[in-house]
């Protein structure tokens, strides 16, 4: 593939970027004074800021670039992942979730673990957090060193280099304060790269009616073909999708994983938390239809061989992740090639920005406050905050070149996140509105939980057990989908860990009402002040019944 | 001094760069429409750039005015 002819415009788009993003961390450092300020960006942010900032922390490189060519793998299928995959999961945490984490005045997850259930779930659920953000990190440090790689033409080392300086540049003067405004400013940049795609590729193609002409029924229908796992490109049924991406996969990651969520701790009351994640499911479904429409449209330009359009292919194996930047290479002039590389370092940014923010709250709260120094000033925790970002970059740096090794880390990405956060939504969800769940049941669910994904998954790739081993009744086809086997593992999990939390809870002693004030559904701490009554247009509620409206529509149009 | 007033909103900024770029983007445009370099991109006709440009830059205008006397206290 040929590098993209950048010109004077372009460069000049992308230097405009880099010395705002810097600037902004400067100016915002005289606004950070405390370890809250650092880590919670003060609790100070409007339902906008957050809800923005919410989306913009989802919408990594992995997530935009990675589902565009997901789209050209599976067709509509992939827009599962805008839908079942996540507005049920994000209405439900805006809806029911959010007032017991937000009273609670936790700075992480893991501090919920602690003060509902003890110190050992706490500790465990922030290593395997450390953990799965390092790799995670890792593989967005070398999706943008392959972009810049190969479409600049840069050196893969110096790539590598570049993009994690700039990252612990910036988030290490301001923390979530300084992520949140660029994550907003990226917000709007990533928007002006890529949503003009589909509208020249319907173009391009003649229009939608042409998507619809050129594509079978497995490609463009979101589950009249989930009967049969044969009959759909995923490989997947409706009880696959159901039970492991709605449920088990989808709450684990919106309601649980703190990377997201710290954003809707950071806002100013607790209607603009709750507000967070459904205003965020408002833009989860424009993203949807964005990268799942672009992705489509580039497999109907695929299939008529006269387009002259072809994904790139690297020894004899189609890379699927090459779609948007061979997209914009189609389309874009000058000018508009630095918007769309600059929205792409931006997707990295946002997600890395993300990443770090959250790894160095959990780090020094939930394991050096916890562990290591338990009676740190402040001060000290600002500082240990500073020093953890550089040392995340690092070993984000060690895992881009372990991710450069792997064949494919889209893959391997949900695998990891059905086996870390599966078992820790579980635990949560069963822990936040039933009482009955001991402090001992809570961390033996996750623990056990964990262990038994971990192991089956590793059973799996060393070929001690096959893919279909952990799909129930699977046949030929199902058995063929590493994907299908992700969205089970990840039922296994939830079903193994709530399990053995209530079993374990059966024989061992619980904490009193009292202690659980504020942490568990009825028993919500009594001088917390009420949420202020507003006009029904202003309720959660009335929001997100209207994103579920949508959601069930799409669901229907689409069958 | 911005410190005593508080912090800058969010969206002045948001106002700021997308103006920035949107201007460099629509004067792209204009330079490619006088003496085109380019041509094998499709859909060149269209002169992408040049509307695209244009609306980011008002988008940007419109932020950067609306919020240029906003500051948040912290």
């Amino acid at each position: 593939m040929n590098s993209m002819p950048l010109g004077f415009f372009d460069w000049a788009i992308m230097l405009v970027y880099f010395a705002f993003i810097v600037w902004i961390g400067f100016y915002l450092k005289k606004f950070t004074k405390s370890d809250e300020d650092f880590f919670l960006a003060g609790r100070k942010n409007s339902m906008w800021v957050c809800g923005i900032a919410f989306m913009s922390a989802n919408m990594g490189s992995m997530e935009v670039i990675g589902y565009t060519g997901q789209s050209v793998k599976y067709g509509l299928y992939a827009a599962h992942f805008y839908l079942i995959g996540a507005v049920p999961a994000m209405l439900f945490l805006g809806v029911f979730m959010m007032p017991f984490y937000y009273h609670s005045k936790i700075k992480s997850i893991p501090g919920y673990l602690k003060a509902r259930f003890n110190e050992s779930a706490r500790v465990f659920n922030a290593a395997m957090f450390v953990v799965n953000m390092i790799l995670v990190s890792g593989i967005a440090l070398y999706l943008q060193a392959l972009i810049f790689h190969t479409f600049l033409g840069w050196n893969w080392d110096l790539s590598i280099w570049l993009s994690a300086i700039f990252v612990a540049l910036y988030v290490t003067l301001s923390g979530l304060l300084s992520a949140m405004f660029t994550e907003i400013v990226q917000f709007f940049l990533i928007w002006a790269g890529i949503l003009i795609l589909p509208i020249l590729g319907l173009v391009d193609i003649g229009g939608p009616a042409e998507i619809s002409a050129n594509l079978s029924a497995g490609f463009k229908t979101l589950w009249a073909t989930s009967g049969n796992a044969a009959n759909n490109p995923m490989y997947v049924t409706w009880g696959g999708l159901i039970l492991g991406l709605g449920f088990a996969i989808a709450f684990g990651y919106w309601t649980t994983d703190f990377l997201i969520i710290q954003r809707a701790f950071s806002a100013k009351d607790l209607r603009s938390a709750r507000m967070t994640p459904i205003i965020g499911s408002y833009f989860k479904l424009l993203l949807g239809v964005v990268v799942v429409g672009t992705g489509m449209i580039a497999l109907v330009l695929i299939n008529n061989p006269s387009s002259g359009f072809s994904l790139l292919v690297e020894s004899g194996k189609t890379n699927y992740d090459s779609v948007l930047p061979l997209l914009m290479q189609r389309y874009f002039t000058p000018g508009l090639i630095g918007v769309g590389v600059t929205s792409m370092v931006a997707m990295f940014m946002a997600g890395m920005a993300g990443n770090m923010s959250s790894f160095n709250a959990v780090w020094t709260y939930d394991i050096y406050h916890s562990v290591i120094n338990k009676n740190a000033s402040s001060q000290k925790l600002l500082y240990i905050g500073r020093v953890t970002t550089i040392a995340g970059i690092l070993l984000s740096v060690a895992g881009a070149y372990i991710a450069r090794s792997m064949p494919t880390v889209i893959d391997y990405l949900q695998a990891i996140s059905s086996m870390f956060l599966a078992p820790s939504v579980a635990v949560i969800i069963l822990g936040m509105f039933w009482k009955f769940i001991t402090p001992k049941g809570g961390y033996w669910g996750m623990l056990v939980g964990t262990l038994v994904a971990v192991l089956l998954f590793i059973a799996q790739e060393v070929k001690v057990i096959p893919t279909s081993f952990v799909i129930p009744g699977s046949d030929g086809a199902s058995a063929q989908s590493f994907m299908a086997a992700n969205f089970w593992r990840a039922v296994w999990a939830w079903v193994i860990s709530s399990g053995t939390a209530i079993i374990i809870s059966l024989f061992t002693k619980n904490k009193t009402d009292e202690e659980l004030h504020g942490y568990v559904k009825g028993l919500l701490d009594k001088n917390e002040p009420a949420e202020e009554k507003v006009a029904l247009y202003k309720k959660p509620e009335f929001w997100a019944a209207i994103t579920l409206i949508i959601f069930i529509v799409i669901n229907i149009l689409l069958w | 001094m911005e410190t005593e007033k508080g912090m800058r909103s969010i969206w002045y900024f948001v106002g700021l760069i997308l103006l920035a770029i949107g201007i460099l983007v629509f004067l792209a445009g204009i330079f490619e429409l006088i003496s085109p370099t380019v041509e094998n991109t499709k859909l060149i006709g269209l002169h992408t750039n040049i509307w695209w440009g244009a609306l980011i830059t008002v988008t940007g205008l419109i932020y950067t005015i609306k919020n240029k006397n906003k500051y948040v206290e912290r």
